[in-house]
């Protein structure tokens, strides 16, 4: 089951899941081979046919949004470097958080999701193409080290993955988010782990740089319909867990972002990451965001620490 | 073979999370400990990051032991289709789940099942694989 | 040369200069740098003109906070001992400075007070402080206002709340968990937002003196402009499992003028447990 992962990631795993194994019974490579073997993201901002403005001709994109793909779908992660990930894989019948029974022993409603887009846009890593980061060998020897230390149980706190402790995830988060839009600032109001992020659209630079967040600092401007982002100022913690990708960055993380508003029913984006104590070169990781059902509940609170009973399960107190 | 009507539930759900994602079962629960558990239904907390089930079960010495066991987050139950009313205090349940790291009567479940032996609750069988 | 000339041969020196001082800027690694002078805030009396959106409304958008001890106790009080500094005398926000307690309530009240340095959801604990705490705490937040809907982001446990203006069914509610924050429906009345929030979680308290609610508090906010810089903020309290009848706090909210001024994410339970387990081993 999921912990203190919402729909967003207690559900992309099994959505990766149904999906892989929906397209292997179809005989083709799963969703990730998909994404890995899609040229660069084209640039369709000519597209703008629908794109809702707003009077100052910026494209609106106010409202809340669901998120698909942004994740580092490494190409066999574990991998064997990380044999000990291997291990620590998923017993049988653990559960994503997906349901496969309903209420009284019936059957689960499945809702289909009115503005999901057919065919989908790429998601998961881009570049590169093959889906191997590119790590640098100190970085390689950090995971080797989590590896050892991290399960089960983990070595110490130090070694504990973010994610069971309620850690604000970065830099997106999980289930919906809403987008508010004024001329000074972006917000992104996510539903998971009622996380957020400002992107400041009034040219006010980073703060210190020793200044850090999970979430980080973000600045952005518009560029036709595409929306520029450049987030500093990340604490590198990233949200590691067992048997995923772990990449350890430093603080010298610094991802971009660009959203392209396609229609008033889609926006692409890709996000470029760079960290050069992480990575040899820039990582790019593609997704797209399609509006919420409005006639659908829209991102109900989702607190952690609140109802969180991790910590007295992991140490005793 | 899961449904298309399932595969399409879940693409509802899916606002993938970058890289992370992952939760912590091994962090908390141990999986070579497998457990199963009959007892009737004495509370539910539905609260987020996950929701709780409590069973008193009866030991074969006639003790009445209670156990605690950790099902999924209910923005995610909810969006499948349930509502706390669902899960009633009362219900006879057998529960099958791993226990915790840190001992006592408290474990994940993985199948919730009625004596009728349909499923109250069932867990996705599916193993993590890339692509999160 | 001529005056013009003169003129075009200082700017283009001044704007040569400025390029170099940026490129210069830009090439620095960012050591770790002095926190830039401040930059003068806007001075006071920026006028009376109110911000408005599109659509006429008052716009809130902007960081503001309250001045008061409120988030230590609603009421009357004197200064006590708590954490590092102990908490501040001040006069309460109660209209009356009378909470109304049913009996039983009082004594639980009185219970939550002896305990409060380890049991105040929110100076303890650094959970969400629920509404209307959450606009009192002693830290600032950010009002997001778009036409359907409005955001607010608070400095304190990254608490976050939405206001939603369309006027959409609570039906959907039913059989979800009670949100820490409430769910908030809010509308216009002339230029008073009012804001209506139910299915609170009965966990978090009105102040780090104990007062406390159940699970059925109805809250009903105002937000009024006195100035370009100033809101009056009023919240009439009902919870008849606790209460006899209904009561009211009151107080402004001042405007957060300082340039660039910003909520930044603050996850103190992340921190408080940082440092409790640190030393740890986990099972």
């Amino acid at each position: 089951m999921a912990k203190h992962v919402v729909v967003g990631a207690a559900v992309a795993a099994a959505v990766s899941v149904l999906l892989t194994l929906s397209l292997q019974a179809q005989g083709r490579q799963g969703r990730g081979g998909a994404a890995g073997t899609q040229p660069a993201v084209q640039n369709v901002s000519q597209r703008a046919g629908t794109i809702k403005r707003l009077p100052d001709g910026t494209p609106d994109i106010r409202g809340t949004w669901v998120r698909v793909g942004g994740g580092m779908n490494e190409a066999g992660a574990p991998d064997s470097e990380l044999k000990a990930f291997g291990v620590l894989s998923e017993p049988q019948g653990f559960g994503q958080g997906l349901v496969t029974a309903g209420p009284n022993g019936g059957k689960i409603e499945a809702r289909q999701p009115k503005y999901l887009p057919n065919p989908r846009p790429p998601q998961g890593i881009v570049d590169p193409a093959d889906r191997k980061l590119p790590y640098t060998p100190e970085a390689r020897a950090k995971r080797m080290d989590y590896a050892k230390n991290m399960c089960c149980p983990a070595k110490s706190l130090a070694y504990l993955e973010l994610s069971v402790r309620c850690a604000p995830p970065q830099p997106w988060a999980g289930g919906a988010v809403h987008v508010f839009q004024r001329p000074s600032e972006i917000a992104l109001l996510f539903e998971q782990n009622h996380q957020s992020r400002i992107v400041y659209t009034d040219g006010r630079p980073h703060p210190n740089p020793d200044m850090v967040f999970f979430g980080g600092h973000s600045t952005g401007r518009w560029e036709g319909n595409d929306l520029v982002v450049d987030t500093a100022n990340l604490d590198g913690r990233a949200y590691y867990g067992v048997g995923n990708t772990f990449a350890p960055y430093s603080r010298q993380l610094h991802i971009s972002e660009r959203f392209t508003v396609v229609s008033d029913k889609l926006i692409t984006f890709v996000m470029t990451y760079e960290d050069p104590k992480t990575f040899t070169r820039p990582v790019k990781v593609a997704g797209f965001l399609y509006p919420n059902d409005e006639n659908e509940e829209l991102a109900p609170e989702f607190s952690c620490h609140e109802g969180s009973y991790s910590m007295q399960n992991i140490f005793g107190f | 073979m899961r449904k298309t009507g399932l595969f399409v539930a879940a693409a509802v759900l899916a606002a993938v999370v970058p890289a992370l994602a992952h939760h912590a079962f091994s962090a908390e629960f141990d999986q070579s400990k497998p457990v199963k558990v009959s007892g009737e239904i004495t509370k539910l907390e539905w609260t987020n990051p996950h929701a709780w089930i409590f069973i008193d079960s009866k030991g074969a010495d006639g003790k009445v032991v209670p156990w605690r066991f950790e099902m999924g987050a209910p923005n995610a139950l909810l969006r499948a289709g349930w509502s706390k009313n669902d899960i009633k205090a009362g219900t006879q349940v057998t529960i099958s789940g791993f226990l915790a790291r840190s001992g006592g009567s408290v474990g994940n479940a993985f199948q919730v099942r009625l004596p009728d032996g349909r499923d109250l609750f069932a867990a996705s069988s599916l193993k993590d694989a890339e692509g999160k | 040369m001529r005056p013009s000339g003169r003129r075009i041969l200082v700017t283009g020196a001044g704007l040569l200069v400025a390029a170099t001082l940026t490129t210069w800027a830009a090439g620095q690694t960012p050591a770790p740098a002095p926190r830039p002078a401040a930059a003068p805030a806007r001075p006071a009396a920026a006028g009376t003109q109110l911000p408005r959106t599109a659509d006429g409304k008052p716009d809130f958008s902007g960081i503001w906070q309250a001045l008061n001890t409120a988030a230590w106790d609603i009421q009357d009080h004197n200064a006590g001992l708590a954490g590092y500094l102990g908490v501040p005398p001040g006069k309460g926000v109660v209209d009356g400075n009378a909470i109304p307690y049913k009996p039983d309530a009082l004594e639980q009240k009185k219970k939550n007070f002896a305990q409060r340095d380890t049991e105040d959801p929110a100076f303890a604990k650094c959970l969400l402080p629920g509404v209307p705490r959450a606009t009192y705490m002693p830290y600032p937040f950010e009002i997001i206002q778009n036409p359907k809907m409005v955001g607010i982001r608070y400095a304190f446990a990254r608490a976050v709340r939405t206001i939603d203006l369309t006027g959409r069914s609570r039906d959907w509610l039913e059989g979800w968990p009670d949100f820490w924050m409430g769910d908030s429906r809010g509308k216009w009345e002339g230029d008073t937002l009012v804001v209506d929030v139910r299915k609170l979680d009965e966990r978090s308290w009105f102040d780090h003196a104990g007062n406390f609610h159940s699970e059925n508090l109805h809250v009903v906010e105002r937000y009024s402009p006195v100035d370009r810089d100033h809101l009056q903020y009023d919240a009439t309290i009902e919870d008849p499992d606790v209460f006899t009848r209904p009561w009211k706090i009151s107080m402004p909210l001042y405007r957060i003028i300082d340039r660039n001024a910003e909520i930044f994410e603050w996850d103190c339970r992340f921190d408080q447990d940082s440092e409790k387990y640190k030393d740890a081993t986990p099972k």
